[in-house]
């Protein structure tokens, strides 16, 4: 998926979020679409009320990002990674294979686009007036 | 009932945790040990197999509504104001909780040579622009973790933290006062309501000495000596912003540095005193919580997604608060997180803390 910001006066796209780990798919109201335009101020609102459920199964949709990275300073994260290779020197993995694997848990596609969102909405506080234009591109 | 006494990582490493947790808390210095205060609802929306394949798991944070608090304060204490004022207090705590684990992403003023830049990925690219970072910080700012947070985010770029030695006079002075509160409620025997603002003095000291080994452990930190003598004539209220100002344009003068050098402070009046005075500054505040917030960010500077150990968020809590409360009902289990403890023998630099399991 690909969020391009737009100043609506120069039609100019002043930044591009490429989130590779999401398809407009995943969202049922999006899935005929090709791309949407959504006003920056209403972006949030409309984000958290997608439906992101499969149709069959009716459980939630999920993404396996590449990697995501533990929110600790990088001497705690180190010591934890340590105290896990303690813990399973039982196991069949070894520990490079371990620290690997827990670093990609699947994150629901709905938890992914609202941190996107959010971040956008972070960077680009003070342009209410901006649009959102977001495709599969 | 089952006490452990451990440390952050072996909590992370060895405490999977999936379900709903309500979380609470109790102090002894203001609340007898059988009373808690409800906080928030914590949600892992995974099974325990999958909790025990991936330790560090997504979740959300669900803060309890602000009413609830002041309700539950007003049925603890007489005094209407009593009830208001905590309610606050705690919220602001909760939000610094969120700020320091992850949750919420500061938000930044950085002001230099007549700009000023407030959108967070601009603010990045621009520090990032220099070969190296000085932060010369106030307590606001180690408070929140701001420097852990820079050094996280900035991670090409090597920072140096100045620790003005007023700040840590600062931290003395609240080590003093919560020491007092601490033995006038005879050790939690004999707890007061009205000392309820040791929630805002304990994180002064706990999150502050675990920002400080932190950052230590990992990039330098220079506790700065000097004294600039002619403020020793100075009679205001804010001699201390005065004397971290001074402190800043010391260092700067001293070591021969002008660009890449910032005062990162969470007070607006400082930065822009700072400012007006040519030194340019990084001003951090707190965004609002939302009802619910979630433990994935996404970090637009590095690309990356950043997911934050639920076990980080309740050890922080459990240092602002003292005593932090764990219930799954579905799973009939409840831990208590215990800051005051044999654990920590009385030294608040010891990043330690008993869990009890029943």
């Amino acid at each position: 998926m690909k969020l391009e910001i737009i100043n609506p006066s120069t039609q100019e796209v002043v930044e591009i979020y490429s989130v590779p780990d999401l398809s407009i798919l995943d969202f049922q109201q999006w899935r005929n679409e090709n791309e949407i335009i959504i006003h920056l101020d209403s972006l949030l609102d409309k984000v958290v009320n997608l439906d992101s459920k499969d149709p069959e199964t009716k459980m939630p949709t999920f993404s396996n990002p590449e990697e995501v990275d533990f929110y600790l300073p990088d001497p705690l994260k180190k010591q934890v990674f340590s105290v896990f290779k303690d813990i399973q020197t039982d196991m069949e993995v070894s520990s490079e294979e371990f620290e690997d694997k827990i670093s990609r848990p699947a994150l629901k596609s709905s938890t992914i686009l609202t941190a996107v969102v959010q971040e956008i909405l972070q960077n680009h506080h003070q342009r209410t007036d901006y649009k959102v234009r977001i495709s599969d591109g | 009932m089952g006490k452990r006494l451990l440390k952050l990582d072996e909590f992370i490493a060895e405490y999977p945790f999936w379900g709903k947790w309500e979380v609470s808390y109790t102090d002894g210095t203001h609340l007898e040990n059988c009373n808690y205060i409800k906080l928030a609802y914590i949600t892992i929306d995974e099974s325990d197999k999958t909790a025990r394949e991936y330790p560090i798991l997504p979740f959300t944070f669900a803060p309890v509504a602000n009413q609830d608090i002041k309700s539950r304060f007003s049925e603890l204490s007489s005094k209407e104001n009593i009830a208001d004022q905590a309610r606050k207090l705690i919220w602001d705590q909760l939000a610094d909780s969120m700020l320091r684990t992850g949750l919420l992403c500061p938000k930044f003023c950085l002001m230099e040579e007549q700009t000023i830049e407030l959108e967070f990925l601009e603010v990045m690219r621009q520090l990032s622009k220099h070969g190296y970072l000085t932060f010369v910080v106030d307590t606001g700012a180690l408070r929140r973790a701001i420097s852990s947070f820079l050094h996280m985010t900035l991670r090409t770029v090597p920072i140096w933290t100045v620790v003005p030695v007023f700040v840590m006079t600062e931290i003395q002075q609240q080590v003093y006062e919560m020491n007092e509160i601490w033995k006038k409620s005879g050790r939690g025997t004999n707890p007061n309501i009205a000392k309820y603002r040791v929630l805002e003095k304990r994180p002064q000291v706990s999150c502050i000495s675990r920002e400080l080994s932190h950052i230590r452990l990992w990039r330098p930190v220079e506790i700065l000596r000097s004294i600039p003598q002619h403020l020793d004539q100075i009679k205001i209220d804010s001699k201390n912003d005065r004397l971290i100002i001074e402190s800043l344009k010391d260092f700067k003068q001293s070591r021969g540095i002008q660009k890449g050098v910032y005062l990162l402070t969470g007070d607006k009046d400082m930065a822009s005193l700072a400012t007006l005075e040519n030194q340019d500054s990084l001003h951090i505040s707190v965004p609002s919580m939302r009802k619910e917030m979630s433990s994935v960010r996404y970090d637009s500077y590095n690309k990356r997604w950043l997911l934050t150990p639920v076990h980080y968020l309740l050890w922080d809590l459990a240092q602002v608060f003292s005593t932090i409360r764990l219930v799954n009902e579905k799973l009939s289990r409840t831990y208590k997180l215990v800051y005051y403890s044999q654990a920590r023998g009385g030294f608040f630099a010891r990043d330690v803390m008993e869990i009890q399991e029943e």
